[in-house]
């Protein structure tokens, strides 16, 4: 959509949007502006039964939902918390038998995604990425196919195309044109390949400050449908050149997970606190200002 | 159980004495591009201190934060992290990481997995049915790749019998196969297989023909008698294995004044057991 010049809504709104959908799909790398405050809010919204497409690294924005129930199926490409260790929550969730994981992989997400963004049906692969793995006996999705031009078997990719995708952007006024500081360039294909974009950004500046800085921007507004002006809208994942990543807040969480305490961390971060501000306030602000040291 | 590897001297961790090792292999591939992905703290370490030591005309690609040959001094925990683009001379999109994988244009390039099997074949998908896994991993994400990498590197931060094993459960990164010329013959490429696998208490290379685990080195503290203890499948053992060089001084004041001035690599795990 284009859609009119001023798309700022409010995080409950926004978590709203979100919850009445079905395919999420995220940006952010691992523990790098991954939307966070978007998460939490379609969590308190009542965001059930999602399937997620997360990027091809990710950590606790994919972890976190499934913790609090609200994933049905996962698009697989990495999940993990680095040095701590495995996402706690997924494995669970996987090794339960509660959580459909489609056992995916780079080609499979980046060219799925790309596919939707284009509206190609499927992108083909030459065979030889997958030969000798297991990839095509455990993920149904992938499917040999002949080459129409030269007859040689390849390996089809289908479009992965989502209802929403969620990004947090550095900067990003009321139109949506957004900037994405960092990372490797994922968001345009995923913004692309969604129905609806919704996009939290620390700062929200001016379209006079968008035109000065035009180079910077990422994802032009007319592909957005919403903005929410978040600071700290990634916490405890890091947002570049603003803060690092709460690698203490990341091991409470990965800590209260796997020794089978979810709900007390749910109950203090995510559903307790009535909005982003008792969130932060719970984090505490000398932590958060702490870690702009770190950016 | 799983225990810190320990080189008996307080002089290195065994973190940084792998991460000195890797980078030695690594003036192999000087003049050539390769990268390392998530989760990759150490490699990533090997990669910079290859370029300030014995590989100046190295190229990198550094995971999540897609920097080109960067030049952080402060080694960030993970290649996600905006710092670890600090300094670099250019930037990737994923997709142009992905077409690259796919077109064979990776030189080398580091890979771990769950479990490592004698040919170098590595899982990251699970251990168990895959239906009911018992263990459920973290995803194959870009080791299927080491199909197409010129020649792929392999490590692993633990050494022990449940991750050395005879055959993986699931291949997501194809290393020699069956051994012998069946890499070769099922992925029709030219791509040579794995190189070297880097332990906590060892470095293992491949045979010539059947391309089977090999112990090459034995880091200090361990022997030979320790590394066939903790592996889980058979191993070739030649009769005289050497000791891994220790880090010499020159390359420890580099690591730890150039590329990891935080000391993270003291007291990341690298476990044998």
């Amino acid at each position: 959509m284009a859609g009119n010049q001023d798309k700022v809504v409010s995080l409950d709104q926004a978590g709203a949007m979100i919850a009445a959908r079905k395919i999420l799909s995220l940006a952010g790398s691992h523990s790098v502006n991954s939307p966070m405050a978007l998460i939490r809010a379609a969590i308190r919204a009542g965001a059930s039964a999602l399937s997620i497409i997360p990027p091809v690294t990710t950590s606790i924005a994919s972890d976190l939902l499934i913790a609090a129930g609200a994933v049905d199926t996962f698009y697989l490409c990495y999940i993990g918390f680095e040095t701590l260790g495995f996402a706690p929550a997924f494995r669970a969730a996987a090794e339960a038998g509660t959580l459909n994981v489609i056992e995916g992989d780079e080609p499979f997400v980046m060219l799925g995604t790309r596919a939707a963004a284009g509206g190609y049906p499927f992108i083909p692969v030459n065979k030889g990425v997958y030969e000798g793995t297991d990839l095509p006996r455990l993920n149904p999705m992938l499917k040999k196919v002949t080459d129409p031009f030269t007859g040689e078997e390849v390996y089809a990719i289908p479009a992965l195309p989502a209802d929403v995708c969620i990004l947090h952007a550095q900067a990003a006024d009321a139109q949506g044109n957004a900037q994405f500081w960092g990372g490797n360039n994922q968001e345009l294909d995923k913004a692309m390949a969604a129905d609806c974009v919704i996009i939290s950004t620390e700062r929200l500046i001016s379209v006079d400050a968008t035109r000065r800085d035009v180079e910077r921007v990422n994802i032009p507004g007319h592909m957005v449908d919403a903005v929410v002006h978040v600071p700290y809208g990634a916490h405890p994942t890091a947002s570049p050149e603003f803060y690092g990543t709460d690698e203490a807040h990341l091991k409470t969480y990965f800590d209260a997970v796997r020794g089978g305490n979810r709900d007390d961390y749910l109950d203090r971060f995510v559903t307790g606190p009535a909005d982003h501000e008792a969130y932060l306030g719970e984090v505490g602000l000398s932590a958060m200002f702490e870690l702009q040291k770190n950016a | 159980m799983a225990e810190q590897a320990d080189p008996g001297t307080t002089n290195y961790s065994m973190a940084e004495l792998m991460a000195v090792a890797m980078a030695r292999a690594l003036e192999a591939e000087d003049g050539n591009l390769g990268g390392v992905g998530a989760a990759a703290v150490v490699p990533m370490a090997a990669a910079r201190l290859a370029v300030l030591t014995v590989a100046p005309n190295l190229w990198w690609f550094c995971g999540g934060a897609s920097g080109l040959n960067p030049t952080f001094d402060n080694l960030p925990r993970s290649s996600a992290d905006p710092k670890a683009a600090v300094g670099s001379t250019g930037k990737k999109n994923m997709l142009d990481v992905v077409d690259m994988g796919a077109t064979g244009k990776w030189d080398w390039g580091f890979n771990g997995g769950l479990q490592i099997d004698k040919f170098g074949n590595i899982n990251m998908i699970g251990i168990g049915p895959h239906d009911k896994l018992k263990l459920r991993g973290p995803g194959t994400v870009g080791t299927i790749w080491t199909g197409t990498l010129k020649r792929p590197y392999l490590y692993s931060m633990h050494h022990a019998p449940r991750i050395l094993v005879d055959r993986v459960d699931y291949i997501s990164g194809p290393g020699w196969l069956d051994g012998g010329t069946s890499r070769a013959d099922v992925i029709g490429r030219d791509t040579l297989g794995p190189q070297l696998l880097f332990t906590p208490i060892c470095v293992l290379d491949f045979t010539e023909d059947a391309h089977q685990l090999r112990l090459k080195s034995v880091h200090p503290g361990y022997d030979k008698d320790a590394v066939i203890a903790n592996t889980g499948c058979e191993l070739v053992v030649p009769d005289k294995v050497p000791e891994t060089p220790p880090p010499t001084e020159q390359e420890l004041f580099v690591l730890r004044n150039h590329v990891d001035r935080d000391g993270v690599l003291k007291d990341v795990r690298a476990t044998v057991g």
